[in-house]
């Protein structure tokens, strides 16, 4: 059993030392569309800051979402979709593995890039800091929506389209709880509500979602 | 086991197609008479609001849209459940008619809101907590149609739209309660009102009668199209071939 | 009993009649267009048959 868990998370961690385009250009993508904002509006420093948070979390979802598109479509064709179905490993346990590390691979680099980020929208150090904690506590959702999504769409002609149609709507209260808690410190309220919302989605997710995604994989490949 | 027989009757194709075809001209009758009353008394004989003035008539057909839309995806949702623990296809027949009927709602509740708010608030449209809720739910009603015309086989389509709508019901309390709260953090001034907080009798009777109309019209149409469906998707067992050597 | 005094009234709705009766219009349309959509898709089943 362990031995199999090693095997499916080194594998993962080989595939992205491999190809480091896989998480370097969504890493770019959201670099740049950040920078778009400030370069095409010529406004004022204060304006960048209000919109600062939802631009950079729009960026940072939509990057998400142009990897998740085809996160299963090489699986698909090459066969290892349906060996990792034929392992002694509950289907959803192995989609929840390597959705942890894909959130790794992910995660770590948007949060070393939002600081750099931040302050090209002169955010204050303590909305950054809120806004790396959303990041944390808000990927792990946006994440498992956008592979059960993926799940549901395998082998479709337009299935990188339909992921990102059918999540958004999904995600939408996720994103809500994200920038409202960077504004509200930007306000000077607290920021415990929406986080912890955000905590409380991430629980609801990790319990139900892989679940879900595994029964849609398996509908999917029949 | 006889409870067990007795609901394998019901939830038949064609034991349902018999029932909905003898409930059809009711049905119809019950809309024409709540929807006369509704839109006479709402429109020409219930007071004008002191607020609002006569501009409120649009809440006849404003609420019970929004409404139905809501009910429609639970509808939609409960069917899938029942379509993927059960097996029941007629199920997923209502899940998959509804769909296109509770995007209508949706769509109209939108534009009747926006010609509601253009007198009220001046724009055709804010980005309130309610009409912002009801726009993501026609989004959620894209995404299924989206879902379903995408999916070739038709099993497969099925069962990924019942877990589809399923997580989407699951998300819509989140949804709905995330906006609001959202919404009334930063504009508490701008917070939508049908116009006094507690309608007046007068008001209220005609909206009831529009608001039955509508789920008259509404069963109406799911038992129509339903029929159509299960005559589309029967279509090479024996009864319906009696039924249309009998036609023919 | 009725709320207006003459037709113009009626159909002018004291300055929210475009409103009211475009709302109206809408509500005719989306309930006119499923029974049509569902007859023409009933004909067309007729006619492969």
């Amino acid at each position: 059993m362990c031995l199999i868990i090693n095997k499916i998370i080194s594998r993962e961690f080989r595939l992205a030392r491999r190809q480091i385009l896989d998480w370097l250009l969504p890493l770019g993508f959201m670099f740049m569309v950040v920078i778009l904002f400030p370069l095409v509006l010529m406004v004022t420093p204060n304006t960048l800051q209000q919109i600062a948070p939802a631009v950079i979390w729009v960026a940072i979802v939509l990057s998400q979402l142009l990897v998740m598109g085809h996160w299963l479509r090489d699986d698909l064709h090459d066969g290892s979709l349906v060996q990792d179905m034929l392992l002694p490993l509950s289907l959803s346990i192995v989609l929840g593995l390597r959705l942890a590390v894909m959130w790794l691979i992910l995660v770590v680099p948007a949060l070393l890039i939002t600081p750099i980020l931040g302050y090209m929208m002169y955010l204050a150090w303590s909305e950054v800091t809120v806004l790396l904690l959303s990041i944390l506590l808000a990927t792990p959702v946006m994440l498992l929506l956008a592979a059960f999504a993926a799940c549901l769409t395998v082998g479709l002609r337009q299935s990188g389209m339909l992921v990102t149609l059918l999540v958004l709507p999904l995600q939408i209260p996720v994103l809500i709880f994200a920038v409202s808690a960077v504004v509200s410190r930007q306000m000077g309220m607290p920021v415990a509500a929406p986080l912890l919302m955000l905590v409380a989605c991430d629980v609801l997710a990790v319990v139900l979602l892989p679940l879900l995604a595994a029964k849609a994989l398996r509908i999917g490949m029949s | 086991m006889l409870v067990g027989k007795m609901f394998h009757q019901m939830v038949s194709p064609k034991r349902f197609y018999q029932i909905a075809g003898r409930c059809l001209p009711w049905l119809w009758i019950a809309f024409a008479v709540f929807v006369g009353y509704g839109l006479i008394d709402g429109l020409f004989i219930a007071p004008p609001d002191y607020q609002q003035g006569d501009g409120y008539r649009i809440i006849y057909f404003h609420v019970p849209a929004a409404m139905m839309s809501m009910g429609a995806y639970l509808f939609i949702s409960i069917n899938s459940f029942v379509f993927l623990v059960w097996k029941v296809k007629l199920a997923d027949v209502f899940a998959k008619v509804t769909v296109p009927l509770g995007a209508t709602f949706a769509l109209l509740a939108l534009l009747t809101g926006a010609l509601w708010g253009k007198p009220m608030w001046g724009a055709w449209w804010i980005w309130d907590a309610r009409l912002t809720s009801e726009l993501i739910l026609l989004l959620l009603y894209c995404g299924l149609i989206a879902l379903r015309s995408a999916i070739p086989d038709t099993m497969r389509a099925a069962k990924a739209s019942a877990i589809l709508a399923l997580v989407g019901v699951v998300d819509l309390p989140i949804i709905h309660y995330s906006v609001y709260w959202w919404h009334t953090l930063h504009q508490k001034s701008t917070i939508l009102r049908w116009g006094q907080p507690t309608i007046s009798l007068p008001m209220l009777y005609p909206l009831l009668a529009m608001i039955a109309a509508f789920v008259c019209y509404f069963v109406a149409i799911l038992f129509w199209s339903a029929r159509e469906e299960i005559l589309r998707r029967e279509a090479q067992t024996k009864w319906v071939d009696q039924l249309r050597g009998v036609a023919a | 009993m009725i709320q207006f005094d003459s037709f113009q009234q009626a159909v002018s709705m004291h300055g929210y009649g475009g409103y009211v009766w475009s709302a109206f219009a809408a509500f005719v349309v989306a309930f006119v267009f499923h029974p049509l959509r569902l007859r023409v898709k009933a004909k067309q089943q007729r006619n492969q048959q």
